[in-house]
């Protein structure tokens, strides 16, 4: 029960799931290397929650395999979510059991150590004085955080947290972060789905991006983000002058000006800034600051998914 | 994987814990004998001539009258509560994530629901014993042989409520429509059936027919309300019986194998 020879944890070929005629999700190509925080990133509706569930043998996948730590699913599904905890949508219990309870009742068919990891567990996501009150009393915080810890009861080494940020307070979402990335320093890898941009950026350290079911980039976020058309910011001392210049340079592509007033250049390629600053400065232009402008994975999932807007438009 | 003992444990637990479903369950078990003896009692108080005494034998086996239907009735709600209360409460979606056996975790609800229901059943038994004994004023008292058999078909009766109330609230996925089902079979349904004459010794693939075959004092003949009879051998009611316990089995674990979660 490894993650399989290429380093990956979690992997999927081809996955597809269909719904009747709908494809929820179509040909998925997943691959989640060991110790990361990877991020599943989609709007509503786009087949994040499908794709768990298939990950996880709840739903049966139409075509397509899936490996889950080196262990086929669903054909190995004991093995492979041995060391797997998840939480699917919403953080379910028995509210009419206390969280304790709602712990046993879980153990209760994974080990005895899981059973006696149970305190623990409690303690670890602060529950440990409300252990012995009734669900039904707890707070949807309180429910993230008791999800939490049954998905700790086999020491996963994968966590499968399904919009986990959902419903929480900004002090919640702090300690959620903190929380997934105690996980993953432990060595742990957990697999976050949501469709808040921010939260990604702030929490993971890889992502993949799926869009009305397909996967449409996957990777580490310094890449998706140096992947995004490339702009550098330009102030100087004579705009008017800088934009005739620029405009008529084989790099450019387009030039606007931000609200300060600077030059937001726009390039064709990502390594034309050096040459903009010589002609610049040939032409007598003084230039005091020039500096490429980091994308934020928001502009890049906005770039991404627009351009898979047009191409099918333009199919159509 | 082998955790079958905890899991009937949990099962348990979570039938347990559920206050409502506990006390109504006890007072249809044990709390209707002590209150039906309570007022046969005073009724042969208050007139000998008329009504005889809550126990002896005579008073012992008409109680099973009362088993018959208190007893199924808190069989369906206990095994239709087992049956739909992880679907219902969406925390299937959690075991099912353990890795378990799908099919561990549905077979797993037929002895924790018993476990839940037969103490509750057996203490209710042992009132009508108390009271078959010490409330017979003078007329025979039961012999071991019919507390025995009498014993016997209330097991049956419980096993079989309860693995068909389990098995269709796991297939129907809805714990309030199965035990709409079910009593208005044990209620309505199946006993008119009962009656139709027409249905000859098919009547005997009724579940209610067949476990009366295992009455104190039944033969292969079983008079359905002194108008008609159906014969029913020991081993073909043993074998009704078992079918309806397989078939609901089967199909609760199927469904709960084959559902999306």
């Amino acid at each position: 029960m490894n993650s399989n020879a290429s380093g990956v944890l979690v992997e999927t070929r081809g996955l597809t799931k269909r719904f009747g005629p709908r494809a929820a999700i179509d040909n998925v190509d997943l691959r989640i290397p060991p110790g990361v925080a990877y991020g599943l990133l989609g709007p509503n509706g786009a087949g994040k929650t499908t794709l768990i569930r298939a990950l996880l043998g709840l739903i049966r996948a139409s075509s397509g395999s899936i490996r889950v730590m080196g262990c086929e699913m669903p054909r190995e599904h004991g093995a492979a979510l041995a060391r797997v905890g998840a939480v699917v949508e919403e953080p379910r219990f028995h509210d009419h059991l206390t969280g304790r309870e709602n712990l046993v009742v879980v153990s209760a068919l994974i080990s005895d150590e899981a059973t006696q990891r149970i305190p623990a567990v409690l303690e670890r996501v602060g529950l440990a004085a409300r252990a012995d009150d009734r669900v039904a009393t707890y707070s949807l915080g309180m429910r993230q955080r008791l999800g939490i810890a049954r998905c700790l009861l086999n020491d996963p080494r994968l966590l499968v947290l399904d919009e986990p940020m959902n419903g929480l307070d900004p002090a919640g979402i702090q300690e959620f972060r903190s929380l997934i990335r105690s996980f993953v320093a432990e060595g742990r890898t957990v697999l976050i789905s949501s469709h808040l941009l921010d939260e990604i950026e702030r929490t993971c350290d890889m992502v993949a991006i799926i869009d009305r079911g397909h996967l449409i980039r996957q990777g580490r976020l310094a890449d998706l983000r140096d992947g995004s058309v490339a702009q550098i910011l330009i102030t100087c001392d004579d705009n008017t002058k800088a934009n005739v210049i620029l405009g008529v340079q084989p790099e450019v592509r387009a030039v606007a000006r931000d609200q300060q007033g600077n030059l937001l250049v726009t390039l064709r390629h990502s390594d034309g800034a050096a040459a903009l600053n010589r002609a610049l400065v040939i032409g007598g232009v003084a230039v005091s600051r020039l500096e490429p402008v980091r994308a934020t994975l928001e502009e890049r999932f906005l770039d991404i998914t627009s351009r898979l807007e047009s191409t099918e438009e333009v199919t159509a | 994987m082998n955790r079958v003992l905890p899991m009937i444990k949990a099962e348990l637990l979570k039938l347990r814990k559920r206050r409502g479903l506990f006390w109504f369950s006890l007072f249809l078990s044990a709390g209707s004998v002590i209150v039906a003896n309570v007022f046969l009692a005073a009724y042969h108080a208050g007139d000998p001539a008329k009504y005889g005494p809550a126990g002896g034998t005579q008073g012992f086996t008409s109680s099973l009258n009362l088993f018959a239907l208190v007893g199924a009735l808190a069989a369906v709600v206990v095994g239709a509560t087992a049956g739909a209360q992880d679907v219902g409460s969406g925390v299937f979606r959690s075991l099912v994530s353990t890795g378990q056996s799908r099919i561990r975790i549905a077979l797993v609800r037929i002895p924790g629901a018993l476990l839940m229901l037969l103490p509750m059943l057996a203490l209710g038994f042992g009132f009508e014993l108390i009271a078959a004994f010490t409330l017979a004023d003078g007329t025979p008292t039961p012999d071991a042989g019919t507390v025995l058999t009498a014993a016997g078909w209330l097991f049956a009766v419980a096993v079989l409520n309860v693995t068909v109330a389990l098995g269709l609230a796991a297939l129907l996925r809805a714990r309030g429509t199965a035990i709409g089902i079910l009593i208005a079979w044990q209620v309505a349904a199946g006993r008119a059936l009962e009656h139709v004459a027409a249905l000859g010794s098919l009547r005997a693939l009724i579940s209610s027919v067949s476990l009366d075959r295992f009455l104190p004092g039944a033969q292969d003949t079983i008079r359905l309300n002194r108008v008609d009879t159906v014969t029913v051998t020991l081993w073909a009611a043993i074998a009704v019986v078992v079918a309806w316990i397989a078939v609901a089995t089967v199909l609760g674990a199927w469904r709960t194998a084959t559902q999306d979660a």
